[in-house]
């Protein structure tokens, strides 16, 4: 399974993802970091990975911010496999503000059993 | 308001005039020979009073049947009476003059310069002296003097109408820049009246100078843009003459030069007001409108823009006051953000440690210790950073909402001050007074900060307003200088809440604040907080279905 996740402060939760693998899933995900917009490339061509995770509040370096990428990301990829990770309890007032469906959300800080509902959660729509 | 008192005089004025009229009209023809049936007088008289009896009953009738309708009703009357008598009794002239003598008393806009024309037809008639040349010198004079009359009340009224529609706007809530809107009336009234021909004004502009700079502050046009070229010479003419004319002004960078600009002074600044005219006009008859006419107007509007700028600023300082508070609360919800990352590490660790116990497999196992000791080193090195952010945070002199400065306020204050809030929030609120109100008139004296004072107080009312199910009392006592306020409000008690609200209940009093914060229950916190550090002590109270809340204010002499 391929996981890409768009998180800056990644060293405060790579352990739990890493974790989930190890019990659920064997070691069999392999996970890709980006802490900015523009580390993953070309968004149009990430259809390759079953899941993607997207912090909405990314690096200030980032081009595009966590809304921005959600909302170029929907247009090729299955919003079914996006999960928004943020600290935000308003996250659905936002989403619609910005006129951007609801999505699976994962509330920092994240939990190991949080992390593995939601991946099977996703993993359905593959 | 003195627009009503004054038309309320007159209309009983004129029940007065018209009185001694009839009165006098009676007199009239039991003392004098009379050429006309007796009848005539009778049913003249009668059909007179019968008239403006019906008239004084209804305000309707009275100004649908008009003012000139009254004078020549009027004239009729005395005419009859006068008929084919000698006018030179001073009594029947002084009867003929009457309607003259009564024309300051009119209760319609213009006094009618008919009036004129209507006493010299009685004079003739009831003389039949139609042949006389003295009457086209009366007719030339009173027509002088009632054109005269005419100008002078049109005038009049239509200055009278400015400073109502002034006095109305200044009535009314004001609100910051729409002060403009007394200008454009002003423009309206002018351009509907004979004045538009002395003085045709298409737009009012006000501006002050500061250092010579012109500043726009308002007009009755849309105006971004003001540049006055000839600063020197418009200040000098008008301190020698009260106003300068065409004054070399640029609005919205286009020339507008026929114009005149009067100053007045205000409380804080000098008003230039430029009117801007359709096209020139007679400088001297409208400088006398102006300077001597249209200035105590001007003075009035800038009371109203006095007022103005002390609200601009009152609100320019609250929102420096608010700033600082709205920054503390903004760089708090970010640390909030921050400090919920950094929990990251510290609740990963306990999640590991709770998945390795439970983790039959040894080598998955081992390999979650492996994360779960690398967890805990990022955990001890977060938890500094986040004990630093929360004790920033938490220290005093970054908090804008801790009372930092405590002041003294007489008690006289305080109370009436409680008061206030209270007779605002509940009309039919009661209050129960149990002190000397003497006290109230020594030097008894407490120290608060009378901002976060009157915050918790309306605090308090408030949310006694939202839950409130009646039988609201404040009950204000004093004992020994300290005065007590209770605030009692009836609840609405279920099985449900009781147990929330006796719980809040005693936490408030117990004053374990963190307590209270735990709970939840923000609004206490807030209050309790605040009277703490006023040193006021509180209590609250749950006594079947009614709440009280206390609060004991020390008195210091």
């Amino acid at each position: 399974m391929k996981v890409l996740i768009f998180e800056n402060e990644r060293e405060y939760c790579e352990s739990m993802f890493l974790a989930v693998d190890i019990i659920y899933y064997n070691k069999s995900i392999e996970y890709t970091w980006c802490n900015t917009s523009q580390e993953s490339g070309d968004i149009t061509s990430l259809n390759y990975f079953d899941i993607i995770l997207v912090d909405l509040e990314l690096s200030p370096q980032t081009q595009l911010d966590g809304y921005r990428i959600i909302e170029e990301l929907i247009k090729y990829f299955d919003k079914n496999r996006i999960i928004i990770l943020t600290g935000s309890s308003r996250v659905s007032d936002r989403l619609k503000e910005k006129n951007l469906p609801s999505f699976k959300v994962l509330k920092k800080p994240v939990s190991i059993e949080d992390i593995h509902v939601k991946f099977e959660s996703a993993l359905k729509h593959l | 308001m003195l627009y009503k008192i004054d038309t309320t005089i007159r209309q009983y004025t004129s029940r007065l005039y018209r009185t001694i009229l009839v009165l006098l009209s009676a007199y009239i023809f039991y003392s004098f020979n009379n050429s006309l049936n007796n009848y005539v007088y009778y049913i003249s008289s009668l059909s007179y009073i019968a008239l403006y009896v019906s008239l004084y009953r209804s305000e309707d009738l009275w100004t649908r049947f008009g003012s000139i309708s009254r004078i020549v009703t009027d004239y009729i009357y005395i005419f009859i009476f006068i008929y084919n008598k000698n006018i030179n009794d001073p009594l029947l002239l002084s009867f003929t003059l009457l309607p003259i003598i009564n024309s300051p008393n009119h209760t319609g806009k213009k006094r009618s310069y008919l009036i004129y024309g209507l006493l010299l037809a009685a004079l003739v008639f009831s003389q039949m002296r139609f042949n006389d040349p003295h009457l086209y010198l009366v007719a030339v004079v009173f027509g002088i003097l009632g054109t005269i009359d005419y100008l002078r009340t049109s005038f009049s009224n239509l200055l009278r109408d400015i400073e109502r529609l002034v006095y109305e706007h200044s009535g009314k809530e004001i609100h910051l820049n729409n002060t403009y809107e007394i200008y454009t009336d002003i423009i309206d009234k002018i351009s509907t009246s004979k004045l538009d021909i002395i003085f045709p004004v298409k737009n009012i502009c006000c501006f002050n100078l500061n250092k010579k700079t012109p500043i726009l502050i308002n007009s009755s046009d849309i105006s971004l843009s003001i540049e006055i070229l000839s600063v020197d010479e418009m200040i000098n003419t008008i301190e020698t003459d009260g106003i300068c004319y065409n004054v070399k002004a640029h609005l919205n960078k286009e020339a507008v030069n026929a114009n005149c600009v009067v100053k007045t002074t205000g409380e804080l600044i000098d008003y230039y007001f430029l009117f801007i005219f359709t096209k020139n006009q007679n400088k001297s008859i409208s400088k006398i409108f102006t300077t001597k006419l249209l200035t105590p107007i001007l003075e009035r509007i800038t009371r109203v823009l006095d007022i103005e700028i002390k609200l601009s600023e009152e609100r320019d300082d609250y929102l420096r006051k608010i700033k600082t508070k709205i920054e503390f609360i903004n760089r708090a919800t970010l640390a909030m953000h921050f400090l919920r990352n950094k929990f990251g590490p510290i609740r990963g660790y306990f999640d590991l440690e709770r998945a390795i116990s439970s983790e039959s497999d040894q080598e998955k196992a081992s390999e979650l210790r492996l994360l779960s000791d690398k967890e805990k080193s990022t955990a001890m090195k977060t938890v500094p950073i986040i004990l630093e952010r929360i004790n920033l945070i938490l220290e005093k002199g970054n908090n804008p909402f801790i009372v930092a400065e405590l002041t003294s306020h007489s008690m006289a204050k305080i109370v009436r001050s409680v008061k206030s809030i209270w007779d605002n929030n509940f009309i039919d609120g009661k209050l129960e007074i149990n002190f000397d109100i003497d006290k109230l008139r020594t030097n008894l004296h407490s120290n608060i900060n009378e901002e976060y004072f009157d915050i918790v107080i309306t605090d308090i009312i408030i949310n006694m307003t939202k839950y409130s199910e009646g039988k609201n009392l404040l009950r204000i006592s004093e004992f020994r200088n300290d005065f007590t306020f209770s605030f009692c409000n009836r609840v609405n008690i279920d099985d449900s809440n009781y147990q929330k609200l006796r719980q809040i209940v005693d936490d408030f009093n117990s004053g374990d604040i963190i307590e209270i914060f735990r709970r939840k229950t923000f609004g206490i916190y807030f209050i309790k907080t605040i009277l703490d550090q006023m040193s006021i002590l509180s209590k609250m109270n749950l006594d079947r279905d009614i709440l009280t809340l206390t609060i004991t204010v020390k008195g210091l002499q």
